[in-house]
């Protein structure tokens, strides 16, 4: 057996300055256990792997997957150019665990886009951190969205604003971490728990996804994310598995597909796709652009198209969860009605 | 007079070959050539990744898992194992468990070595360790094209042809071309919201074997969405290369089959609406979109032509006309003619109905300008492509009208000025001085010029809102189920129907009418 004894930081993250990284890796483990613990003790299928219930060492393993693109954004339009256009045009239309920030050659919307930065950094580690250690959020801001960015423009009024001025625009590579109302750790910790309660109607199991997330009430049902996270979770628990989320707990970049991306010639998807925070297995915070003097995007063409939107990018993003589950049939999981019944 | 049998011509005929289970026997159906084994030597010509290691090196694995494991033991760097993508597919797969039509589950296994290029091997198999039929589609680096085998326990490794067969007399349509007409590897779900496949829309229920549970085919397996993309690719690849062979010493050869995938139906996908029906049947939702593709042929007009399309908020099919009209038919999923689900009912996902094969909308792509390119110096102009698919266009399947376009198509024609000379054929001959003939609906748009774009437009847009107006009836819903049905009764004929019995909700019996949807809106009798 393998025990969790603390939550890890995401992404094997240093980012400490001021302070000892022990002391912020004790925050964000506070932090997360803050929203483990309650949604463990509403569940009986879920457990909080640091709280006395040990994982085998060899659970099944679930990753969920799913693309960046906002799915919800089919239903809007006939129009691929449209809906990719949508989606880049304001960061709470990025709905699915993702978002990004595109650099353009100029000034103009009408310039080429160079850069595509995507993140599936936390809210919640962002507070964490500036709670923690200032100097540290302030240094990321810096490193990472303005060279030139101000205690004041991240923190108004000293507590930490994820929804801040450098956090919010769509362009300018002016990204550091989700903002985008559902895109967080509460709400994806929140719906493994609420998931694991096995719904029925008419006496009937409800299972497929859009279905239990009506059900459930978990929020949208044509979002690709939580759909597919609820009905995983759920499908677990039907089985009598024991779950929890894998740590580090997050929501992770897995890969951008190569399928149907055309690049200029001699340049590969390894020049272009950069990890930037995070490691391999757990990248954060990741970018695609061409090497200097190949171009810009426009050069690249995603299923024929040239790339005139991040979006185009984001459908071949993948975003991953994981899920661990042992002792098949040992739980006999809560049942419920739909909400509201 | 003697009765004559019948000769088999699907993939049953296959079984024909026999063998020792170590060897692997050529046997391409209806190609007038018996089965016959092949050596050593003629297996070294081959140019796949399964002929290339295991089958060269005398090794005839009898799982699907064995295929792979032996691929990295001879040959590790044609289809390298960090390429490997798994998939899972089934039209029982989004049945509730307790239903005997669940269970029937694929695993689609794909390694891929270049980028764009789509999977250099596609293994499918129902189990990943046990023995069982195994087909596997491995390209051929020196013929181009898949080579398609397959092999079930007691038989011999059997080499049921190339891609290439498909497009030869006698081979075309049978064996395993019945259902891969022009040598394409397939994806008949192949948009969102993918019926019948694991995807991020309608994840497969945990499986409840341990061998499979733990297994990585189905514990890493990825969504659809990843699959349709391999298969554009894969089909882009050998569509480029039908179109390179077509097109020498400045003709077009073999023009008619070429452009069968123009004027005609060969096969289809199939499309849903992305909601699943027991949203609907609850009255969860007032109304949800019918598939764009239903009414016209989305992928062409706009992709190729540029043309707008009607948007989803004028295609809203009224949910409690729906399910009258599936109620007034008894329609519902079923095998052996009874039902798996009590009537009224439709598929996982509402509304089921085949629309243009992407291998078909592709051939056209890739023999038109690119986005953004002039019309000069391809095959196919956009002009043509538009004044073509807009005769009948309420109509993107199945429609004998556009279908009769092809009887102009000429043999190895000129490719210089191809478009031009095609379309001042069909608008220059006797029928298009005929009111109501297809050539004179292709001739009105084609003899607009320039203007072609802008009249096709307004088409569309006017049909666009009689849509609008038919769905806002009381008995919109019923009408275009009504039509709905008809096609999936045609299509209930095509080989793409042939391995499953409950592909669509249907009624207890046929309805037995074509039908036909008219520029107005209006669904017709054919005829």
């Amino acid at each position: 057996m393998a025990s969790v004894e603390r939550f890890t930081v995401p992404g094997a993250l240093t980012d400490a300055v001021s302070v000892e990284q022990k002391k912020l890796d004790d925050a964000w483990h506070q932090k997360v256990s803050d929203l483990v613990s309650p949604a463990a003790s509403r569940s009986r299928s879920l457990y909080d792997p640091t709280d006395g219930e040990d994982t085998p060492s060899d659970p099944l393993r679930h990753p969920v997957r799913w693309p960046a693109f906002p799915a919800t954004l089919n239903a809007v339009t006939n129009s691929p150019e449209r809906r990719a256009e949508l989606a880049d045009s304001s960061r709470d239309r990025q709905d699915e665990y993702c978002e990004w920030s595109v650099d353009r050659a100029g000034p103009s919307a009408e310039d080429p886009i160079t850069r595509v930065i995507f993140t599936t950094e936390l809210p919640e580690y962002f507070e964490v951190l500036h709670e923690t250690d200032p100097q540290a959020a302030l240094a990321l801001y810096r490193e990472y969205v303005d060279e030139n960015a101000r205690p004041e423009q991240i923190a108004p009024g000293d507590a930490y604003d994820r929804n801040n001025v450098l956090n919010r625009q769509t362009t300018g590579g002016k990204i550091m971490h989700l903002r985008s109302g559902p895109n967080n750790l509460f709400a994806a910790v929140t719906l493994a728990s609420d998931a694991t309660v096995l719904r029925f109607r008419d006496g009937a199991q409800v299972t497929s996804p859009q279905d239990l997330v009506s059900c459930g009430d978990f929020g949208e049902p044509l979002r690709s994310s939580d759909p597919q996270i609820a009905a995983a979770i759920n499908g677990l628990a039907t089985l009598g598995d024991k779950i929890t989320l894998e740590d580090p707990i997050g929501l992770y970049i897995e890969e951008i597909r190569p399928e149907g991306l055309e690049l200029p010639a001699g340049v590969t998807l390894e020049d272009c796709w950069k990890v930037e925070r995070g490691t391999a297995e757990h990248a954060l915070r990741a970018s695609f652009s061409l090497p200097e003097g190949a171009g810009t995007l426009e050069d690249v063409r995603v299923r024929g198209a040239p790339v005139r939107f991040g979006a185009q990018l984001a459908d071949l993003v993948r975003v991953r969860i994981v899920a661990l589950s042992h002792s098949r049939g040992s739980v006999n999981p809560e049942t419920a009605g739909c909400v509201p019944e | 007079m003697g009765a004559e049998a019948v000769k088999d011509l699907t993939c049953g005929a296959l079984r024909a070959a026999e063998g020792d289970q170590d060897s692997l026997v050529r046997f391409v159906v209806d190609s007038g050539e018996p089965p016959k084994p092949l050596s050593s030597e003629e297996i070294s010509q081959l140019g796949d990744p399964l002929a290339k290691g295991p089958f060269a090196s005398g090794l005839f694995p009898r799982t699907a898992q064995g295929v792979l494991d032996m691929i990295d033991q001879t040959i590790p760097n044609v289809a390298p194992a960090d390429s490997q993508a798994s998939f899972i597919v089934g039209e029982g797969s989004q049945l509730p468990a307790n239903n005997p039509g669940a269970g029937m589950r694929t695993f689609l296994v794909t390694r891929t070595r270049e980028a764009n290029a789509g999977p250099e091997i596609i293994v499918a198999a129902q189990t990943p360790e046990g023995e069982g039929l195994i087909e596997v589609m491995a390209w051929d680096d020196s013929a181009d094209g898949f080579n398609y085998y397959q092999t079930t326990p007691g038989q011999p490794w059997i080499l049921a042809g190339n891609s290439a067969d498909a497009l030869r007399d006698g081979s075309a349509g049978a064996g395993p071309f019945e259902s891969h007409p022009s040598g394409n590897a397939i994806m008949k779900e192949l948009r969102l919201p993918w019926i019948h496949w694991k995807s991020f829309r309608a994840p497969v229920p945990p499986a409840v074997s341990p061998q499979i549970a733990a297994h990585p085919w189905f514990n890493d397996a990825i969504g659809a969405e990843t699959f349709e993309a391999q298969i554009q690719d894969s089909v882009r690849r050998w569509n480029r290369i039908r179109l390179d062979r077509a097109l020498t010493e400045g003709l077009v050869r073999d023009a008619p089959r070429l452009l069968q995938s123009f004027f005609a139906t060969p096969t289809v996908n199939l499309i849903s609406a992305d909601i699943e029906w027991s949203k609907v049947m609850r009255g969860e939702v007032d109304s949800f979109a019918a598939p764009i593709a239903f009414f016209l042929n989305a992928h062409c007009l706009q992709g190729i032509c540029g043309l707008k399309l009607p948007e989803p908020d004028k295609l809203q099919v009224q949910s409690v006309a729906y399910r009258d009209a599936l109620a007034e038919h008894e329609v519902t999923l079923r095998e052996g003619g009874e039902p798996l689900i009590p009537a009224p009912s439709d598929t996982h996902f509402a509304f089921l109905v085949p629309e243009p094969a992407f291998e078909d909308t592709e051939l056209l792509a890739l023999a038109a300008p690119k986005a953004g390119d002039p019309d000069e110096g391809t095959l196919l102009s956009r002009r043509l492509i538009a004044c073509a698919l807009m005769v009948d266009f309420p109509n993107p399947v199945l429609s004998e009208r556009r279908a009769a376009l092809a009887g102009h198509v000429t043999d190895d024609t000129p490719a210089d000025g191809f478009s031009q000379r095609l379309g001042d054929s069909i608008a220059g001959s006797p029928q298009a001085g005929q009111d109501g003939t297809p050539e004179a609906e292709f001739a009105e748009l084609w003899n607009a010029g320039e203007g072609w774009k802008d009249l096709a437009q307004e088409r569309i847009n006017s049909y666009g809102e009689a849509i609008k107006n038919l769905l806002a009836r009381p008995d919109g819903g019923r009408e275009v189920f009504r039509l709905a049905q008809s096609r999936r009764e045609q299509v209930n004929d095509m080989p793409i129907h042939s391995e499953v019995d409950f592909l669509f909700a249907t009624p207890p019996t046929p309805l037995g009418q074509m039908l036909r949807m008219s520029p107005d809106a209006q669904v017709l009798p054919i005829g």
